[in-house]
C-alpha cells in the first residue's frame, strides 16, 4: 500500500463528511437581512408529539396548533362558550338538538370551502380519539343538515356539550374531510385548517414555521378570549423547540427568540430587571394535584385518604414549587375563581395541616407501616418538588415512603398499572365545565381509578340540568363530595410566568398564550 | 490497502449485530414507552392500549426485534413514528450540524493543543510548563455544558456578539454558520484540546529522551528543528490516537452540548428519541454511531502508516 492511496480513501473521506455539512437546509428564520419586523420567534418548552389536535392531550400541541386550526365554537374571554367558525348557535326548546349554521365564506388553506361536511367529519373523528368528546357526545347524532349547517342530536338535554366541543385542550378543530378520511388511524399528513397562519414546515428538532394565512377570515366582534377577532400581524411564527429552560432563558435575553415558554420562576427577578424584557404572572393557568391511586394498595381505603389531606400543609407545597407568593394562589377550588362555575364547598376540607388529626384517623384505618410508593419525575420541576415535600408531610405523619424518581415516558407507563404505585403528581390546565375533569367520572377511566356511583349519578345530573343555576347546585354537591373523598388531592393553583421582549406588542393569555394579534415592533 | 480496509469493514458486521441486540433489549426493557408520550398525560388506558397495537408494540420483543432485523438487513433502519419520516432520512438531517460541530471542535482543540504540549514538553518543570498543563487539567475537569452556559451568559446576553442558540446551515453562509458554532465548537474544544495537550506533552518527552534527538543536538541542529522535524513526527502516533477518539465520540452527538446550544445535531436527535422513546430512531442513530466508530479507527490506524513509513497496514 502506498501513501497517496491513502491520501486518495482519505480525500473520499472528507468530501463524504463536507457533503453532510452542506445538506442544504434552508435558514431557520427569515429575519437575516430582511429586519425582524416580520418573524415572531418563539421558543417553545418540547417537541410536540404531533399537531394533529384530535389526536394529543399535550399542551405544546395546543400552542402551536390553535394558530392553524379553528374550533366551530369557542370561549370569550368570561369563559362562556360562542360561535367561532360557527355563525350562530340554535338549541332546541327541548334542549336535545343544537344546530350550527356556519360563517360563510370560509376556506381552508389549501383553498377549499368549509362545509358541514367537513365539520361533521372532524367531530366524529374527534369523538373518537378524545376522552371528553367520547363522554359528552358519544350518544349524538352529528349530521349535514346542508352544506351550510350542522345538527347535533342528543338523546337527552345536555349543558356539558358546548363546554366539550369549546374545550382547547385535545380540541374537537376543523380540518378538511378529505385529510381526515384518507388519516384513517393515522394522524393526518397534512395540516391544513381555517385559522390565521397556516403550517409551512416543521424542521425536526429546530422549529415548526407558520405563515400568516393571506385567505383568513376572522370572526366578527372584538377580540374576547379565544372568540373574536383573530388577526396574523407577523408574517411568520417560528416555534423553536428548546428544551433547555436555561437556554430559553439565555436566547430571549439575547434577542434569539422574541419570547419564551414555561420559563423557570427562579428566572423572574434575572428577566424583570433585564431593560428588554418584559415580564408577566397570567392566571387562570393550572392546578397541581397529586393522585390517589383508589383501585389498590394502601389509597384504595378513603380513610387514609383523608388522613394524608389532614396533614396536607398547600402552602408548603406551592412555595417549594413556585418559589414566591406572586406566581400561586391558595385555593379549593376544581374550577378557577375567574370561573362562572367557581363555588365555595368543601372548602374547609382544604390545607387543613392537622397532622394531629392525621394520626388519629391513620390510627382508626388501622395502618400500619406499609410502604407508600409515589412516583415522579424530575422532567417537571413542579412535579419532583411536590413530592418531595409530600414525603416529608407523610414522613411526619408516621408513614413509611418510598420516592420513586424515573424520566416522564416512565412515569406515565408505571402510573398505567395500579400495582407500581400509590400516589403520583401531575397539573390540571382549566376545564371549561367541571364534569370535564378527568378524575372525578370512573367512566373515564383515569389513572387513580377513583370510582363513586354517587359520584357519576352526580355528574351525568349536572350535564343534564336544564340551566347553569341548577347545574351550579349540582357540582357543589360534586365539590363536597370530592373533599369528602379525596380521591385527588389539589395543593392550589400555579401560574404561568411569561416574558417577552420589550417590541413585542399584543400577545394574549387566555388558557395559554397565542400570537394572533401580535406584532414585533 | 484495498484488502486491508475490507478486512477491517468485515470486523464491523460482528460489532454491529452486539450492538444492534444488546441497544434494541436494553431500550425495550426501559419503562415507558412512544404511546403515552403520543398521547399526552391526559390519555386513559384503553387509548393507550389502542395505540400500542396499532404500533406494533404489544408484539413479544422477540418479533419485534425479528421485524427491525429484516429491516435493517434490506437497508431498512425502520420509521419515526414521531417525525413521521424513515429514521435514515432523519439521521442524515441531523447529520450535518454534528459533523460541522465536530470538525470545528477538533480543528480548534488540535490548533490550541499542540502548540501548548510542545511548549509544555521544551520547557519542561518551568513555570510555563505548569501553567499550561494547570490549564489542560482545568480543561479536562470543567464540564463542556457549564463552559458553555457562561460563555451563552458573557458573548450572546452580556456582549451580544454571538446568538445564544440555534444552529445555521453551510448553506446560509460560512459567517452565518460558524456564528452559531463558534461559542459550542469552543465548549467542546477545551475539554477535547486539554486531552491531546497532555498526550502531545507526554509523548513528546518520551521521545525527547531517545539517543536519536541526543544525536541530532550534538550534530548541533537547532532545537524547533529538532522538535518539530525530529521529535513531534516520532511522538505523533499516540496523539493521533487521541484526536480519533475524541472525534469519532464526537460523531456520536456531544449531547449535552447540543442540548445546550439548540443544536439539531445526532446527540439531540437521540435525547429526543430517549425522551420520547421513538425506539426506531435511538437503535438507528446508535448503529450509525457504532459504524462511524469503527469507522474512524480504520482512518485512525491508515494516518498511522502516512506519519510513519514504518508501520504496515497490510500485516
Amino acid at each position: 500500500m502506498t501513501r497517496n492511496k491513502i491520501m486518495v480513501f482519505l480525500t473520499a473521506l472528507i468530501l463524504v463528511f463536507a457533503v453532510g455539512c452542506g445538506s442544504s437546509q434552508p435558514p431557520a428564520s427569515s429575519d437575516a437581512g430582511k429586519g425582524a419586523k416580520k418573524d415572531l420567534k418563539v421558543a417553545l418548552t418540547a417537541a410536540p408529539p404531533t399537531v394533529d389536535m384530535h389526536k394529543t392531550t399535550a399542551t405544546v400541541t395546543q400552542q402551536v396548533g390553535w394558530h392553524i386550526f379553528e374550533y366551530l365554537v369557542t370561549l370569550d374571554a368570561n369563559y362562556n362558550v360562542v360561535p367561532s367558525l360557527a355563525a350562530k348557535i340554535e338549541i332546541s326548546p327541548d334542549g336535545k338538538t343544537f344546530t350550527f349554521p356556519l360563517r360563510e365564506g370560509i376556506k381552508f388553506h389549501n383553498g377549499k370551502d368549509l362545509t358541514a361536511d367537513d365539520v361533521v367529519a372532524s367531530l366524529l373523528r374527534w369523538r373518537k380519539y378524545s376522552t371528553i368528546g367520547r363522554a359528552v357526545v358519544a350518544p349524538a347524532t352529528i349530521t349535514a343538515k346542508d352544506k351550510n349547517t350542522v345538527v347535533i342530536t342528543l338523546p337527552k338535554p345536555s349543558s356539558a356539550l358546548l363546554p366539550a366541543l369549546a374545550y382547547p385542550s385535545q380540541g374537537a378543530v376543523i380540518m378538511p374531510k378529505e385529510i381526515i378520511d384518507e388519516a384513517g388511524d393515522n394522524n393526518v399528513k397534512e395540516l391544513i385548517g381555517t385559522g390565521p397562519f397556516q403550517f409551512v414546515e416543521w424542521k425536526q428538532n429546530q422549529y415548526i414555521h407558520v405563515k400568516k394565512y393571506a385567505g383568513y377570515k376572522t370572526a366578527p366582534g372584538p377580540t374576547s378570549g379565544l372568540s373574536g377577532k383573530k388577526e396574523a400581524l407577523v408574517e411568520n411564527i417560528f416555534f423553536y423547540l428548546v428544551p433547555d429552560p436555561a437556554t430559553r432563558v439565555a436566547g430571549l435575553q439575547s434577542g434569539e427568540y422574541d419570547t419564551a415558554e414555561g420559563l423557570p420562576t427562579d428566572s423572574y427577578e434575572t428577566l424583570k430587571n433585564d431593560p428588554n424584557i418584559k415580564v408577566s404572572v397570567n392566571k387562570p393557568s393550572s392546578y397541581i394535584s397529586m393522585i390517589f391511586n383508589t383501585k389498590s394498595g394502601l389509597f384504595a381505603d378513603v380513610k387514609k385518604r383523608q388522613a394524608v389531606n389532614a396533614a396536607i400543609d398547600s402552602e408548603s407545597v406551592m412555595k417549594a414549587v413556585a418559589g414566591t407568593p406572586e406566581f400561586y394562589e391558595l385555593n379549593h377550588g376544581l374550577v378557577f375563581k375567574e370561573q362562572i362555575w367557581y363555588v365555595d364547598s368543601g372548602k374547609e376540607k382544604y390545607n387543613q395541616k392537622n397532622p394531629e388529626l392525621a394520626k388519629k384517623l391513620l390510627a382508626e384505618a388501622g395502618y400500619n407501616g406499609e410502604p407508600v410508593t409515589i412516583i415522579t419525575t424530575r422532567d417537571y420541576d413542579y412535579m419532583y418538588k411536590s413530592a418531595v415535600v409530600l414525603k416529608d408531610t407523610l414522613e411526619k405523619i408516621g408513614m413509611t415512603v418510598n420516592l420513586e424518581v424515573y424520566d416522564w415516558p416512565t412515569v406515565l407507563s408505571k402510573r398505567g398499572n395500579d400495582k407500581l404505585w400509590n400516589v403520583f403528581i401531575t397539573g390540571f390546565l382549566i376545564t371549561v365545565e367541571p364534569s370535564q375533569t378527568l378524575y372525578l367520572d370512573s367512566r373515564f377511566k383515569w389513572a387513580g381509578w377513583y370510582s363513586n356511583p354517587q359520584m357519576d349519578a352526580l355528574l351525568d345530573e349536572m350535564r343534564e340540568a336544564p340551566n347553569l343555576e341548577q347545574a351550579k347546585k349540582v357540582f357543589e354537591k360534586v365539590q363536597t363530595l370530592y373533599w369528602d373523598e379525596v380521591p385527588v388531592i389539589k395543593f392550589g393553583n400555579l401560574h404561568q410566568f411569561f416574558a417577552a421582549r420589550k417590541n413585542i406588542k399584543g400577545a394574549q393569555y387566555f388558557c395559554d398564550k397565542q400570537f394572533w394579534n401580535t406584532s414585533v415592533e | 490497502m484495498v484488502k486491508y480496509i475490507f478486512k477491517r469493514i468485515c470486523y464491523l458486521l460482528p460489532v454491529l449485530a452486539v450492538v444492534a441486540i444488546v441497544d434494541f433489549v436494553i431500550i425495550h426493557l426501559t419503562p415507558g414507552d412512544p404511546a403515552a408520550v403520543m398521547l399526552g398525560s391526559d390519555a386513559t388506558d384503553a387509548d393507550l392500549a389502542k395505540l400500542r397495537e396499532q404500533l406494533g408494540l404489544n408484539l413479544p420483543i422477540y418479533v419485534q426485534f425479528g421485524r427491525w432485523l429484516w429491516g435493517v438487513l434490506h437497508g431498512n433502519l425502520g420509521w419515526s413514528i414521531f417525525m413521521d419520516m424513515p429514521v435514515s432520512t432523519a439521521i442524515w438531517q441531523h447529520l450535518g450540524p454534528t459533523v460541522s460541530l465536530t470538525i470545528l471542535a477538533e480543528v480548534i482543540a488540535i490548533a490550541v493543543a499542540i502548540p501548548l504540549g510542545v511548549a509544555a514538553a521544551a520547557n519542561r518543570g518551568t513555570w510555563l510548563d505548569q501553567l499550561f498543563m494547570t490549564l489542560a487539567l482545568l480543561g479536562i475537569s470543567i464540564p463542556s455544558f457549564w463552559i458553555g452556559l457562561n460563555f451563552i451568559l458573557l458573548f450572546a446576553v452580556k456582549l451580544g456578539w454571538f446568538p445564544a442558540a440555534g444552529y445555521q446551515p453551510l448553506s446560509s453562509g460560512l459567517v452565518n454558520h460558524l456564528k452559531y458554532l463558534i461559542m459550542p465548537a469552543v465548549s467542546l474544544g477545551i475539554m477535547q484540546g486539554a486531552l491531546i495537550a497532555r498526550m502531545t506533552r507526554s509523548s513528546l518527552l518520551e521521545v525527547l529522551n531517545e539517543n536519536y534527538i541526543r544525536t541530532a543536538e550534538a550534530k548541533g541542529l537547532k532545537y524547533w528543528v529538532i522538535i518539530f522535524k525530529h521529535a513531534l513526527r516520532n511522538a505523533f502516533i499516540p496523539i493521533l490516537t487521541v484526536i480519533g477518539l475524541t472525534f469519532a465520540v464526537l460523531i456520536g452527538g456531544a449531547v449535552v452540548t447540543e442540548t445546550v446550544f439548540n443544536i439539531p445535531g445526532i446527540g439531540k436527535l437521540v435525547v429526543t428519541a430517549v425522551l420520547r422513546r421513538d425506539y426506531a430512531v435511538i437503535q438507528g442513530a446508535i448503529l450509525m454511531t457504532a459504524t462511524a466508530y469503527v469507522l474512524i479507527n480504520l482512518v485512525i490506524d491508515l494516518l498511522y502508516a502516512l506519519i510513519d513509513p514504518r508501520v504496515r497496514l497490510s500485516k
